[in-house]
């Protein structure tokens, strides 16, 4: 039920009630009114025709009695009776002219009654008596029997026209306020189709009408708001456009981390819908970047780098913090490929690209880093530089590209049998660096031993068969990397010297 | 205002040259409708103007009826002897009413009265209803005093009857007459039957009468000795005749429901040329 129909039900229900108080109460009035008038008027009328009754009495004018009693004014009086002395009737308003109607009970008023009007109250009636008296003698009564049915029809009447009234007060009101309502609505449909149209973007409103009135005000004011608000979404579709084109992501939050604003850049990298994200709190969404946010606030810092991987992929951002007095500004730009590349940077710095082991320098900065655990910790720690049997032979018969290839397929073979934390590097030319923490000379000696065995057996392409020699030696406390690499050579040398495809140790 | 209309009613025939219907009463007012009614048929039968007159006395109509100024007159028994009773009228209709042509003249008393006889009336009160009702107070008075009493007229029932005398009252009305022998104001009362019978309803038996006259007509027609005898002849057979037309028989409806008008007949004639003699007789 709609608040202007709920609004009209109460009207026109306040409307009944008054008008039906209203009703009981005139009709209480008007019946006591009536009552009391009737009563006061017979009384006076009875006493009055009295006189005139007690001077036909004394002359027998019984004639004149009864054009008296059939001519009286009150049309509510039932009967009019005259009696004489205390024995007959002579005369009555319904008989006519009774002149000696006596009632074979009649001996006193009190029979009269009873006999006459045996129920007074069950026929409606009123008795007034009134003596008559002519010269101080008692000529009989005068008795006049009140009809209440007529006073009742009276109010009965009034109920009738006053209901009556109360329901054409009601029509003609439902009927004016129908029409008024009709008009409204009607002004009023007119401001809700201006606003529609509004709704679906159209701003090309018609004039409002000039008949003034506050309506009118209305349809001036939806009209004037609905230019401003098309200039706004102009600016706004332009902003949005704007910030949308943005390549970084952008989101505005309130201090507590409610999303004011993002752009379709920023939904990219959450990898939800913007309007699954538009007034969410950040936590929320992305609770990743709200830590980040947190933390870069704390420590007061507006760049911060920030990485994840909401689309299954890892990905790098860096991140302008703007803060403002009830805004936080937040720009994400993707720093991926960057991050790749100085990657790779890193990488290619310590990783011989032919193999891809580490490089010397690589395998010199984790053996000194080695050197120093096993002088701290007193933990064993071997050393090996492995080179290729007549290498040159090979690049001289096959070339270097076939050389190269053995030599990538040798740095395969002897990381096949490393263990993790063993480090395995191209030292230079055909010649390999192994580091082996955490071993001991001999556990050293078996693995470079099976590595030399695992080179023998295996078979190159073109080359068919290589062999290596290994030069091995531990760790002393003493060492410097110098030494420890010097004695790693010389036992490679006295291996060579010693007919190759063989380890030597120096200790 | 009704008196001033009958009034200048009167002012109005008296300067034209109408036939002219006259009655006594001393209520115009009631009568004037009915007498519209009527004159206006008998204008329309006859072709020319019908007036009519109300006067409140007997002597005075009969003044006019002589002076040739009133040429019907219509009126109880009583009123239509005294009027011509020296010639100058000649009395010629008589109207049935009620479908009745004769009423009756009744002496009541009490049932329980001591009054047996007319004769025991006297030093008694009687009521008579009005002093030219034929019923009410010719005709019983004639009989009263055919029957050897003494009648002497009352101002009131109050006052004494002088010894060996009856004293009589007019009570006006009839209804009067009956209430005053019933509540022993009068020992006697005279009316016609037909109200006695009327009045009494089912308190017949509180009474007797003790006498009853003959038949007597109701209403005469008198026609003027100045009014020419064609025309006379021409309103006697329109009279006649206004029973038998529908028209007529509406009119005379209205007019104190009057069935018909009809010739006195010879008995009729010799009945009222009798009470002539006893007025004069009597000097009433």
């Amino acid at each position: 039920m709609s608040l202007r129909t709920k609004v009209l039900i109460l009207f026109y229900g306040i409307t009944l009630l008054l008008i039906s108080l209203l009703t009981i109460w005139d009709f209480y009035r008007i019946g006591s009114a009536v009552r009391d008038i009737l009563l006061k008027d017979t009384t006076d009328y009875v006493k009055a025709e009295s006189l005139h009754i007690a001077e036909y009495l004394h002359q027998g004018d019984y004639y004149k009695i009864m054009e008296t009693l059939k001519t009286n004014p009150l049309s509510e009086v039932k009967d009019l009776l005259v009696i004489e002395g205390e024995g007959y009737i002579i005369a009555s308003k319904i008989q006519g002219l009774v002149l000696f109607e006596r009632f074979p009970e009649f001996e006193s008023l009190k029979s009269l009654r009873d006999t006459k009007i045996k129920h007074l109250e069950e026929e409606n009636l009123f008795e007034i008596i009134q003596p008559i008296f002519f010269e101080e003698e008692l000529l009989g009564f005068l008795i006049v029997y009140l009809d209440y049915s007529y006073y009742q029809d009276i109010v009965k009447d009034k109920v009738v026209l006053s209901i009556f009234s109360a329901l054409l007060v009601i029509a003609v009101i439902f009927v004016v306020v129908r029409y008024a309502d009709r008009q409204f609505s009607k002004r009023i449909s007119t401001a809700i189709d201006m606003l529609d149209s509004i709704g679906k973007g159209n701003f090309n409103l018609p004039d409002p009408p000039r008949d003034g009135g506050e309506l009118a005000d209305l349809y001036r004011h939806i009209k004037l708001t609905s230019e401003h608000l098309k200039e706004s979404l102009i600016s706004k579709s332009f902003y949005e456009k704007v910030i949308n084109s943005l390549v970084e992501g952008l989101i505005v939050l309130d201090p507590q981390g409610g999303i004011l604003e993002i752009n379709a850049s920023f939904c990219r990298i959450v990898g939800s819908d913007c309007r699954d994200i538009r007034g969410k709190n950040l936590n929320d969404v992305f609770p990743e970047l709200m830590r980040k946010l947190k933390k870069a606030t704390k420590s007061g810092k507006n760049r911060e780098r920030f990485s994840c991987s909401r689309t299954g992929e890892e990905k790098h951002y860096l991140l302008f913090i703007s803060r403002h007095e009830d805004i936080i500004i937040v720009t994400l730009n993707e720093v991926t490929q960057m991050v790749e590349y100085e990657r790779k940077l890193t990488e290619m710095s310590l990783t011989d690209h032919l193999t891809g082991l580490k490089n010397r320098r690589a395998v010199e900065d984790i053996l000194s880093m080695e050197m120093e655990i096993a002088r701290r910790y007193e933990r064993p720690l071997c050393f090996a530089l492995i080179d290729v049997d007549h290498f040159k032979k090979v690049n001289d018969t096959y070339g270097h590209d076939v050389g190269d290839e053995v030599l990538k397929k040798l740095a395969r073979i002897l990381k096949e049998d490393l263990r993790s934390p063993d480090v395995l590097g191209r030292w230079g030319g055909e010649e390999f660096a192994l580091i082996l923490p955490e071993t001991d000379i001999k556990g050293a000696e078996v693995l470079c031993e099976r590595l030399r065995e695992a080179v023998e057996k295996t078979t190159f392409d073109k080359v068919n068969k290589i062999t290596i020699s290994i030069g091995l030696t531990q760790f002393k406390k003493e060492d410097t990397m110098n030494s420890l690499v010097k004695r790693a050579d010389e036992a490679l040398y006295e291996a060579k010297a010693k007919g190759r495809n063989r380890v030597e140790i120096k200790l | 205002m009704q008196t001033v209309l009958s009034l200048l009613f009167i002012l109005w025939v008296n300067l034209s040259y109408a036939l002219v219907i006259g009655t006594v009463t001393d209520k115009p007012s009631k009568r004037y409708t009915e007498y519209r009614e009527f004159s206006l048929y008998l204008q329309k039968k006859l072709g020319e103007d019908v007036d009519v007159l109300f006067l409140k006395s007997i002597s005075q109509m009969k003044e006019l009826i002589a002076k040739g100024e009133v040429d019907l007159f219509i009126d109880s028994l009583y009123p239509s002897l005294k009027a011509c009773m020296d010639g100058e009228c000649e009395n010629k209709l008589l109207m049935w009413r009620n479908g009745v042509r004769y009423y009756r003249s009744v002496v009541i008393v009490r049932k329980d009265s001591k009054v047996r006889d007319a004769r025991d009336l006297v030093n008694k009160k009687i009521a008579f209803e009005e002093p030219f009702s034929t019923t009410g107070y010719l005709i019983p008075f004639i009989m009263l005093s055919e029957r050897d009493l003494k009648l002497v007229e009352l101002r009131s029932f109050h006052d004494p009857v002088p010894t060996g005398h009856t004293g009589y009252i007019f009570a006006d009305e009839e209804e009067n007459v009956v209430g005053w022998v019933f509540f022993r104001k009068t020992s006697a009362g005279a009316l016609y039957d037909l109200k006695f019978d009327k009045i009494v309803g089912k308190n017949r038996d509180m009474f007797r009468k003790i006498l009853v006259s003959p038949p007597i007509p109701q209403q005469i027609v008198s026609f003027s000795r100045k009014l020419d005898r064609k025309k006379a002849k021409r309103i006697l057979e329109i009279l006649k005749d206004m029973h038998t037309d529908p028209e007529g028989s509406k009119v005379l409806q209205s007019f104190s429901n009057t069935t018909k008008f009809e010739e006195l007949s010879p008995h009729d004639v010799k009945v009222m040329e009798g009470l002539k003699a006893k007025i004069r007789e009597l000097g009433l």
